[in-house]
């Protein structure tokens, strides 16, 4: 698991690539949450590169996205596989976490709003 | 620490000495004597080769000369021998001159020649050989004498020859005026004695007639007799004057003699004034003692011939003399010649032997010094830095294994050089380090003896810690339920294996009496200690909903609003849980957030549960749920997991995945709840082999026989 930082339209966006797991949910959660209270202008995790999520990797996402619920941060999660897609789906929380086929729409979106 | 002190003050006691005996001054020492030991062997080289030079210089200064002056000689002497004969063959006065000039000139170089080897073996040969030069010299001043005799010889030879011939001439002269007279006297007469006639054209007178008396034939017959022995006498005279041997000048004298009394008897017998006065006898008369003086008088050939012969023969003896004395001089030269040879051989043959013996002696010399520099190098710089260094080297090895030994520097401790200051500084570093590694032990000891105390703390509480969570694991395991009894209608098994000693997976089978089964399947989001809690805290409390008779539905909103409260740390669970009625054949479930249930019938038709509306609970107090009601027929068949089963990944990181879940359980159509679960699991172990699980695998499979006992 990685996760790079990089800056669009002052939208923070985390690229995070490989496996989530209980083994290293924590390492997930400590380089990304960290990360809300300086994205004001909105947050993008970039799921582009991630292979599998485990349900403590979708906890941590559920942590951020509280974080950013609360101070007011656009959050959106984009580029995710299928299977990933199909995850969120199942559990449902693709109702409460925005879910963007490209960085773009995002962007777009966070632009728009 | 309690070594140190003494060691200390010798080392400075014996630090000034060590300022004059240091270690730099011993190695100049050392190079010094090698350098020294270089030196002298070069002197005595230097002074061997002068001496080699001294003798070179001998033979070129005075074995050179003196072997060219000696070849000189030989060669005037080999001329002077071979000259020497040629003064007896020599035919012209003149020739003989000039080769009694040459001799002499020869002779002369000889001396020369002698003065200049005397001078050239002045210091060497001259005693040796003075004798030799001496004999060469006295036999050339010999050969002078006989040289200078040997010119008076010829002079008085040629003075006796000159007398000789004139006293020839005049015999001669004498001889011819004789004969005028002779002739003339007896021309006509020896005719007319010899025919009887005179001749026909003179006048034959009286007187002519008278001429034939026998006195006058008698004076005609001594006329005759004069003339034969005067012709007789100048024969002699002239063979005497050429004779070779004095010998044979004794017979001829004894002729001439008895010529001469001839002639005497003959002019006696001429007797008779007139004949006389007429034929000129007094003239015959006067001219016959000069013949006789010739023949046998003072100063006559025979005896002037004589003397020449005996000058002859003395010149002869004198040049055999002086061939004889050349020959000896030109022996006793070559002998010369052969001792300068065999002298400079000698000195050559000593110069080289020198050479030689320089040669080995320059060998023995480079052998001492290099032996010299050996034994410098081998005992004394071995003995001052070689032997220090290894004892020190040594001492330090042993030192590093834990062995101080410093008696193993004892002979180096008092030194009075750098090096006896390093061994005692060395030996106070080691007592020092070997303290210090002392108190390191004791520290080493005391803290290993803490932490095996805290090892031993920590392995009590790791156990006490092992123990409880076993217990937390015995106490999970014991939530759940065991007993799986739905009478004739559900066939019911349920299985759970953890990823770590607890889990967050749960399942629950519940039997409300009155023909209704509840069944649950859940997944607490993460794992371990902290999904256990979770686990522990969700499962009573549906349980509790579910046993009030509540709606699916109803039960899971109100365990959300439960678990949503002060959920700062988003843990969340999955829930199916679902309500079997064996009365109206259905099954009303909700499913928040959890992997869709599989529906088998018993011809092998294989579908989803469709999903309720809603999410995984504890996530949001605000999140609405619903419910759904299926028909349930005779050998239907509902499966539920959780993601452990379809995450589950091989060594090659491939999920299991639900399309080989869906075809394993086609396999296992017929079979019940119980062989369902354990063969799922067991495909989800084999292919899953050694690579860890990762996360807790659980599945529950209810088989439902209602519908057709009810039916049938």
């Amino acid at each position: 698991m990685q996760v790079e930082k990089s800056l669009s339209s002052n939208v923070t966006i985390l690229s995070v690539s490989g496996r989530v797991d209980s083994g290293n949910a924590k390492d997930f959660e400590k380089s990304v949450l960290p990360e809300v209270s300086g994205a004001n202008n909105g947050l993008i995790l970039d799921g582009g590169s991630l292979e599998y999520i485990s349900s403590a990797g979708l906890r941590v996402i559920l942590m951020v996205a509280k974080s950013a619920q609360q101070s007011d941060t656009p959050f959106a999660v984009c580029a995710l596989n299928d299977e990933i897609v199909e995850l969120f789906s199942i559990t449902g929380f693709d109702a409460i976490i925005t879910l963007e086929p490209t960085i773009e729409g995002a962007l777009a979106k966070f632009n728009s709003g | 620490m309690m070594h140190k002190a003494p060691p200390r003050q010798k080392s400075t006691l014996k630090k000034s000495i060590g300022n004059f005996f240091g270690l730099a001054a011993k190695l100049y020492f050392a190079v010094g004597a090698a350098v020294a030991f270089t030196t002298a062997a070069s002197i005595v080289a230097w002074f061997s080769f002068v001496e080699l030079g001294n003798q070179q210089k001998n033979i070129a200064n005075v074995h050179l000369p003196a072997i060219v002056n000696s070849l000189r000689l030989a060669q005037q002497s080999s001329e002077i021998a071979a000259s020497a004969p040629l003064l007896l063959t020599a035919e012209k006065e003149t020739d003989r001159a000039e080769i009694l000039k040459s001799l002499s000139d020869l002779q002369s170089q000889i001396i020369k020649i002698l003065n200049l080897l005397e001078s050239s073996f002045a210091k060497d040969l001259a005693i040796k050989h003075s004798a030799k030069l001496n004999t060469v010299r006295e036999n050339d001043t010999k050969f002078a004498a006989i040289l200078s005799s040997l010119a008076d010889k010829i002079d008085e030879h040629d003075r006796v020859k000159r007398l000789l011939d004139q006293a020839v001439d005049q015999a001669v002269k004498q001889h011819g005026v004789l004969r005028q007279i002779l002739v003339h006297q007896l021309d006509d007469r020896v005719f007319y004695l010899s025919t009887g006639f005179w001749s026909l054209d003179q006048e034959t007178s009286d007187s002519e007639r008278e001429f034939l008396k026998p006195d006058h034939v008698l004076q005609m017959m001594a006329l005759s007799e004069l003339s034969e022995e005067s012709n007789r006498l100048i024969a002699l005279l002239t063979e005497s004057s050429i004779v070779t041997q004095v010998a044979l000048l004794s017979p001829i004298r004894e002729r001439i003699s008895a010529s001469v009394e001839g002639l005497g008897r003959a002019v006696q017998r001429l007797h008779g004034e007139s004949l006389t006065e007429r034929r000129g006898i007094q003239k015959i008369q006067a001219i016959l003692p000069t013949l006789t003086r010739l023949g046998i008088g003072d100063g006559n050939i025979p005896s002037l011939r004589a003397a020449m012969l005996e000058e002859l023969q003395q010149s002869r003896q004198l040049v055999l003399d002086s061939r004889s004395i050349a020959a000896t001089i030109a022996d006793d030269v070559r002998q010369i010649v052969a001792t300068v040879q065999a002298r400079a051989n000698q000195s050559v043959a000593l110069t080289e032997k020198n050479v030689e013996l320089g040669q080995k002696l320059l060998l023995l010399i480079n052998l001492i010094a290099l032996l010299g520099a050996l034994a410098i190098c081998g005992f004394y710089i071995r003995k001052t830095f070689t032997d220090p260094i290894t004892s020190l080297t040594n001492t330090a090895a042993e030192f590093e294994k834990g062995y101080f030994k410093p008696e193993m520097l004892a002979e180096h401790r008092d030194r009075p050089d750098e090096f006896g200051r390093l061994v005692n500084t060395f030996i106070n570093m080691a007592e020092e380090v070997e303290a210090r590694t002392e108190r390191l032990d004791e520290m080493v000891k005391e803290r290993t003896q803490e932490l095996n105390t805290k090892k031993n703390q920590l392995e009590g509480t790791l156990k006490k810690f092992e123990e409880e969570l076993n217990m937390a694991q015995k106490m999970q395991l014991s939530i759940l339920p065991h007993r799986f009894d739905g009478g004739n209608y559900i066939d019911v098994f349920a299985d759970m294996h953890s990823a770590r000693e607890v889990g967050g997976d749960f399942y629950d089978f519940m039997d409300f009496s009155n023909g209704k089964y509840g069944i649950v399947i859940a997944d607490v989001s993460d794992k371990g200690v902290t999904a256990a809690l979770m686990m522990a805290g969700c499962l009573p409390r549906l349980r509790s909903l579910a046993y009030q008779g509540l709606e699916p539905a109803d039960v899971i909103i109100r365990l959300n609003t439960s678990l949503s409260e002060n959920n700062d740390t988003m843990m969340f669970v999955t829930v199916f849980y679902g309500v079997i009625d064996i009365t109206a054949n259905t099954l009303t479930y909700t499913n928040a957030g959890h992997e869709e249930p599989i529906l088998l019938n018993a011809k092998g038709d294989m579908k989803f549960l469709p999903r309720t509306k809603g999410m995984a609970l504890g996530v949001s107090d605000m999140a609405q749920y619903e419910q759904r009601t299926v028909p349930l027929k005779h050998g239907d068949t509902l499966f539920c997991y959780t993601d452990g089963i379809t995450d589950a990944i091989n060594h090659q990181n491939e999920q299991f995945g639900v399309d080989q879940l869906r075809q394993i359980l086609s396999g296992l159509i017929g079979r019940n709840a119980r062989q369902m679960c354990e063969m799922v699991i067991s495909s989800v172990g084999v292919y899953t082999g050694a690579t860890d699980q990762f996360d807790d695998i659980t599945c529950l499979a209810v088989r439902y026989k209602g519908a057709e006992n009810k039916n049938g």
